[in-house]
C-alpha cells in the first residue's frame, strides 16, 4: 500500500509500510548501512507526520516480514489479543503516543493492554517520542518475574554479576563473582559468557557457581550464556541449569543465524522446567537482543533495525522470561555510531520491551571503535534508572577482559541506586544485610566483615 | 577492628592473583578511585589512539623490501576511518583506482599476505615485521618468486583479495 503525504509544498510518497518506518526512524548508522534511512531531515518529519497519521489496526492487516514465509511474524499475529487491543484499536500512531503519556494510561491498564500490541505498534510510537517520552512512559510499566527471587518490583533495580574469563578458569571467574557480591550485585543472574562453548567447560562452571551460590546461601540464579542448545546438553547430563540462555532476533532467518528456532526454544524451556530448580517462581528463559542483528546476518527484509529489535520481543515473551536485555552498543558502529544513536536505541529498546510485557533490562555499552566513552554510559544509565530498567550489567571495572568491550561496573550499579534511591530484589537484598555488606539503608558497609570468613575458602576450594 | 579491616582489605586485593578483571579496585563512596579512573582511562585512551592511527606505510614497504619481498600498496574503497566504522562493506572492496592498477598483474599464488589496518594500524605498524619473519622460511626469503609471496600493504582499511589465504582483516 503506498502512502502518500503533503507538507508545504513538499510531497512525499513512501512504497509500502516498512519503508515508511524505515524513513520515520531517528538518524542511525545502521539504516545508512543498510540503505534504508531518510535521505534528509525533512524527509524523515514528513515520515513521521505520515506515520503519526496511520490507525493502529493496520499493522494487523500490514506485515513488514511476510506471514507466509516468517514465524514471528506468524507467531506476532496469531497471538495477538484482540480484546486487550480494542483498549486503543480506535488511535492513530499519534494518538497513541499521547494516550501512553496521558493519566489514563497507567500501570494497570498497560499491563492489561500489553498483549494487544504488536512489535511494529511500539516501534511506530517510540520513532515519534522524545527521550523523555521514552523514559516517562516505560517507568509506569511493571513487569515482575521470579525464580529464586522477585525481579521488577517498584523502586528495585537488578544487576548481574558478568565474571568473564578469558579462559573461562574457574578460580579467575570465582574472584570476578566475589568481588561483585561485595558491591551488592548479582540479584539478577550470574551470568557467565563462557570463552568456549563446549559442553564440559560450560558444567564445570555452572558447577562452580552452584557451589559458591550454596555455600554462601546467596538468593540469586546462575546462568552460562552458551548456545542453547548447549544447556540442553547441559541439563541431560544433570548438570545445575537455572536459566536457559539465548540470544535471539526478529526476523524468522535471524534465528535462524543464530542457530534456533521457535520449536528449539520451547524444547529448552520445558526442559528448565523439568528440573524444578527455582523456589520463588518458574521463569526460566533469559534472552538477550539488540538492534542490527538482523541487518548483519542478511536477514532483515529490508526494514529497520529497531522495529526488527522490537519484533525479537514478540520471541522472548512468548517463553515467560525471567529476564531480557538488549546489548545496546555491543554490535558495533555501523549500526550505532556514537553516544547519541546508543543512548537512544538504549531507551527506545527498553520502552518498548516493557510495553510488550518483557522484564527489560539494558547492557550499556560499546566497543572501541565506537564513538564513546564512559560519560555516555553513564547518561544513558542515569536515564534508564529514572525510567524504571529492570536490571543491568556488572562487569569488574567495567571492562570485559573476555568480550573485550565496556559495559557498567559494579560501581556503577552502587551509583545508579543510591542517586535514584533504587534497591535490589527483596530477598537478596535481606542477604546484603545478614550477610553484613550493606546496611539496613542499602549503604555498603565498609568494614568487609563478609570477606574473612565466607570469601577466601570459597575461592581457594574451587 | 583495625587489624580485621586491614586483613579484608589485604584478602579482598588477593583476588587480582585470580584474574585480570579489574577486581578489588576499592571504592570512593559509590565512585571508583582516582588511580582505577584515570588508569581505565588511559587504556580506553590508547584503544582509541590505536583505532584512528596510521599505517606507516613507507617504513613497512621498506622493510618488506629489504627482507626480498615486492609490496604493492593498495587502498580500500573507504575513503577515510570515520567511513569505514560506518561502512564496513566499503573496507571490504579495493577502490576503482586500486582495483584497476592490478590489472594484469596477477599471478598465481599459494600465499598472499595482506597488511591491512582496519581496526588498528598500530597493531601492523608494531607486529607485521616480526609475524612476517617468524613466518617465513629464512634462507629461500629471497626466492620470494619462487614461493609467490606477495605482500600488500593497504591504506586506510581491509582488502578481502585473496580470501582464503589471507589473515582475517576487520
Amino acid at each position: 500500500m503506498k502512502l502518500h503525504f503533503r507538507l508545504g509544498q513538499m510531497s512525499y510518497a513512501f512504497a509500502d509500510l516498512k519503508t515508511l518506518l524505515a524513513k520515520a526512524t531517528p538518524l542511525r548508522s545502521g539504516d545508512q548501512l543498510a540503505g534504508i534511512a531518510a535521505e534528509s531531515a525533512a524527509e524523515r518529519v514528513a515520515a513521521q507526520m505520515c506515520l503519526a497519521d496511520l490507525p493502529l489496526p493496520l499493522f494487523l492487516t500490514e506485515t513488514v516480514v511476510p506471514y507466509e514465509t516468517d514465524d514471528v511474524t506468524r507467531l506476532i499475529l496469531d497471538t495477538h489479543d484482540a480484546v486487550a487491543f480494542s483498549i486503543v484499536s480506535h488511535l492513530t500512531v499519534g494518538g497513541f503516543r499521547d494516550w501512553l503519556l496521558s493519566d489514563a494510561a497507567d500501570t494497570a491498564v498497560l499491563t492489561l493492554l500489553a498483549p494487544g500490541l504488536t512489535p511494529e505498534m511500539v516501534a511506530a510510537a517510540t520513532k515519534i517520542m522524545r527521550l523523555q517520552d521514552l523514559i516517562v512512559i516505560a517507568a509506569k510499566c511493571r513487569v515482575v518475574t521470579k525464580f529464586r527471587n522477585t525481579i521488577g518490583l517498584e523502586g528495585r533495580l537488578s544487576t548481574r554479576i558478568q565474571p568473564n574469563h578469558p579462559t573461562d578458569d574457574p578460580k579467575g571467574v570465582a574472584a570476578s563473582l566475589l568481588d561483585g557480591l561485595l558491591y551488592g550485585c548479582g540479584d539478577a543472574v550470574i551470568g557467565i559468557n563462557p570463552a568456549t562453548d563446549n559442553v564440559d567447560a560450560c558444567i564445570q562452571l555452572l558447577e562452580m557457581i552452584d557451589e559458591v551460590r550454596l555455600r554462601l546461601e546467596v538468593p540469586t540464579q546462575s546462568c552460562v550464556l552458551a548456545h542453547v542448545t548447549t544447556t540442553l546438553e547441559a541439563i541431560n547430563r544433570g548438570a545445575p541449569v537455572d536459566l536457559v540462555f539465548q540470544s535471539i532476533g526478529g526476523t524468522e532467518a535471524t534465528n535462524r543465524s543464530f542457530g534456533v528456532s521457535l520449536d528449539l526454544l520451547r524444547e529448552a524451556q520445558e526442559a528448565a522446567l523439568s528440573i524444578h530448580r527455582g523456589t520463588v517462581g518458574d521463569n526460566v528463559m533469559y534472552f538477550e537482543t539488540g538492534q542490527g542483528s538482523s541487518l548483519s546476518a542478511n536477514a532483515h527484509h529490508g526494514v529497520d533495525q529497531q522495529t526488527l529489535e522490537a519484533r525479537a520481543y514478540a520471541v522472548a515473551r512468548h517463553f515467560k522470561p525471567l529476564l531480557v536485555n538488549t546489548v545496546v552498543g555491543f554490535i558495533g558502529p555501523e549500526y550505532l555510531f556514537d553516544g547519541k544513536q546508543i543512548t537512544r536505541a538504549g531507551l527506545e529498546d527498553h520502552c518498548c520491551g516493557k510495553l510488550l510485557g518483557l522484564p527489560m533490562g539494558c547492557d550499556v555499552c560499546y566497543t572501541n571503535h565506537a564513538e564513546a566513552d564512559q560519560d555516555d554510559m553513564d547518561g544513558l544509565l542515569t536515564l534508564l534508572g529514572v525510567a524504571g530498567c529492570t536490571y543491568i550489567m556488572g562487569v569488574p571495572g567495567a571492562d570485559d577482559i573476555m568480550l573485550n568491550y565496556q559495559s557498567t561496573s559494579y560501581h556503577d550499579a552502587v551509583y545508579i541506586r543510591k542517586a535514584l534511591g533504587k534497591r535490589p530484589a527483596p530477598e537478596f537484598e535481606a542477604w546484603l544485610l545478614e550477610r553484613v555488606i550493606c546496611d539496613s539503608t542499602g549503604t555498603l558497609l565498609p568494614d568487609l566483615h563478609f570477606l574473612p570468613k565466607s570469601l577466601l575458602p570459597a575461592i581457594s576450594s574451587v | 577492628m583495625d587489624d580485621e579491616l586491614s586483613e579484608s582489605k589485604s584478602s579482598w586485593r588477593r583476588l587480582r592473583e585470580f584474574t585480570s578483571a579489574r577486581v578489588a579496585i576499592g571504592r570512593s563512596g559509590s565512585g571508583v578511585p582516582t588511580a582505577a579512573h584515570l588508569q581505565f582511562q588511559w587504556d580506553h585512551a590508547r584503544a582509541r589512539d590505536a583505532v584512528y592511527s596510521t599505517l606507516d606505510t613507507d617504513r613497512l614497504c621498506n622493510e618488506l623490501k629489504s627482507i626480498g619481498l615486492q609490496p604493492i600498496q593498495l587502498y580500500s574503497a573507504a575513503p577515510d576511518r570515520r567511513i569505514y566504522l560506518q561502512r564496513p562493506d566499503f573496507g571490504r572492496r579495493l577502490s576503482a583506482e586500486s582495483r584497476s592498477s592490478l590489472a594484469g598483474t596477477e599471478t598465481l599464488c599459494d600465499v598472499a599476505f595482506v597488511l591491512a589496518d582496519g581496526l588498528s594500524a598500530a597493531a601492523i605498524n608494531a607486529h607485521a615485521m616480526p609475524l612476517l619473519k617468524s613466518v617465513l622460511p629464512g634462507p629461500s626469503r629471497s626466492r620470494s618468486r619462487a614461493h609467490d609471496i606477495r605482500c600488500t600493504s593497504l591504506h586506510p582499511a581491509a582488502s578481502r583479495r585473496c580470501r582464503s589465504e589471507c589473515p582475517p582483516a576487520p
